[in-house]
């Protein structure tokens, strides 16, 4: 092959590869376009709908039947729904519902593609019907990691309780990240307490950790003794988000424990290496606790533990120096309150 | 009937707070970035301004302050809606001259009801 033949196919090459880049691009722009004026239709016409809706009129546009219309109207439900709050978009969501959106959403929630799914995932977020609590606990095992975590974030906005263990065991098997998973307990609030409780006793350390940190998020004031439990942990994660909680709980009723606690783990010579650090950080956590409870009983163990390492001298300062303020404001109330009574008798 | 302006970029909130306001009876303006609901302040006037915060080329608090500095307008009433919920945002939007502050997501008909209650007190 000659220079001259070589030189002529590189050409072809390169022209052939223009043609090709800007038929591509020239298809991609007609398909964006083509997609925006589709919204845009479709916004034109169901955004009116959805808003006549917020009023609680029936839904008395005919029910769309076209597999097409329906996607448009949930496409634009999704877009509307979570600007909304109160009784207008509980009226949009139950006409939406009148109308079978939701066997839609069921549907495409079991569709093997996975944009069909993650799009009913994110429709059933922004509905938050508990009518849906089902398909996304369903959705929690999706292949699709994005799909779980759309479904984990619906099931906290729902805040049905029956979620809760299916959360846990997503956070376990770390099938679903363990922030978005806590958090979607949080939202579930107090319906979630038994089962956190019962999850205490679990042979998994994420787990007795998790539920102990959720409990003390929670305020469950009930899960008191399982907590006091958890102090003795053979898991020293597990005994650091105990103590935590008991902190936050803020029960005096636990002071005796955490400080027991505290001293047996103080009574350890130094803290070296990462089971030391792990130590050294419940006894940090304990120390904290006990500022943040502000019972006196703690303050010969809390004066003990200043001679310990900076990090452990830190917090038991630190919860010393709450108690003199909690002390200090209790005797400034009682003063007030002593001077408001001399007031009184006076006038 | 009262004339409201709305400023938002957001238009799914326009077309909201436009079809919740129209049906309480009043008429209302619509502009989706702070300079245009600036302008058509200046030039049609409105008895009440429902802004957003965070907007194109003028953001909401720059708009609350202009309105605020300009005696011919400076009596407008105007509520901020907006997604910004923390305290210190809540502060610095009455701070600017807002006279009541409304967090996305909101309830429509929660809005009507402050502006009928803000215009009646203005009229009165």
């Amino acid at each position: 092959m000659t220079i001259r033949q070589t030189f002529a196919i590189a050409l072809w090459c390169c022209a052939s590869g223009l043609v090709l880049a800007s038929a591509l691009t020239v298809a991609m722009r007609t398909e964006r376009s083509r997609h925006r004026r589709r919204c845009e239709r479709a916004i034109t016409r169901w955004r009116p709908v959805l808003l006549s809706w917020t009023d609680g009129r029936k839904a008395t546009i005919d029910i769309p039947t076209r597999r097409r219309d329906r996607h448009d109207l949930i496409e634009v439900s999704i877009h509307l729904l979570p600007k909304l709050r109160g009784a207008d978009r509980d009226h949009v969501v139950g006409a939406l519902h009148r109308i079978g959106i939701a066997e839609t959403l069921a549907r495409d929630a079991r569709s093997r593609r996975s944009l069909l799914r993650l799009r009913a995932a994110i429709a059933m977020d922004a509905c938050a019907s508990p009518a849906d609590v089902a398909t996304l606990i369903e959705l929690l095992r999706d292949r699709n990691r994005q799909i779980r975590h759309v479904a984990a974030r619906a099931l906290g906005r729902i805040g049905d309780p029956a979620a809760t263990r299916s959360l846990m065991r997503g956070m376990i098997d770390r099938t679903i990240a363990t922030n978005t998973a806590s958090m979607a307990i949080v939202r579930i609030g107090s319906g979630a307490i038994p089962a956190l409780r019962a999850w205490l006793g679990h042979e998994d350390v994420r787990c007795r950790r998790t539920a102990a940190e959720l409990l003390g998020h929670l305020g469950a004031d009930d899960a008191e003794s399982e907590l006091v439990s958890c102090l003795d942990d053979t898991d020293p994660s597990v005994r650091l988000a105990a103590a935590s909680a008991l902190g936050r709980l803020g029960l005096p009723s636990s002071v005796e424990h955490i400080m027991s606690q505290l001293r047996s783990e103080l009574a350890a010579p130094t803290f070296v290496g990462r089971e030391g650090r792990l130590a050294e950080s419940v006894c940090v956590t304990q120390a904290e606790a006990l500022g943040l409870i502000g019972d006196r009983r703690a303050i010969p163990v809390l004066e003990s533990a200043l001679a310990r390492s900076t990090r452990i001298s830190t917090a038991a300062a630190g919860a010393l120096q709450q108690m003199g303020a909690r002390r200090s404001s209790t005797s400034k109330r009682e003063h007030e309150v002593a001077g408001f009574g001399a007031s009184v008798t006076n006038g | 009937m009262s004339t409201i302006l709305v400023v938002d970029d957001d238009h799914d909130i326009c077309a909201l707070v436009e079809f919740k306001l129209t049906s309480s009876g009043h008429d209302v303006l619509v502009e989706h970035d702070g300079e245009g609901g600036l302008a058509a302040l200046r030039s049609h006037g409105a008895d009440l301004v429902v802004l957003d915060w965070m907007m194109p080329r003028m953001t909401g608090i720059e708009v609350c302050v202009a309105i605020r500095t300009d005696p011919a307008i400076a009596a407008t009433p105007i509520i901020l809606l907006t997604a910004r919920a923390q305290e210190a945002a809540v502060q610095r939007g009455f701070a600017a001259g807002a006279d009541d502050y409304l967090v996305k997501p909101f309830s429509p008909r929660e809005l009507a009801s402050r502006v009928d209650a803000l215009l009646s007190r203005v009229k009165r």
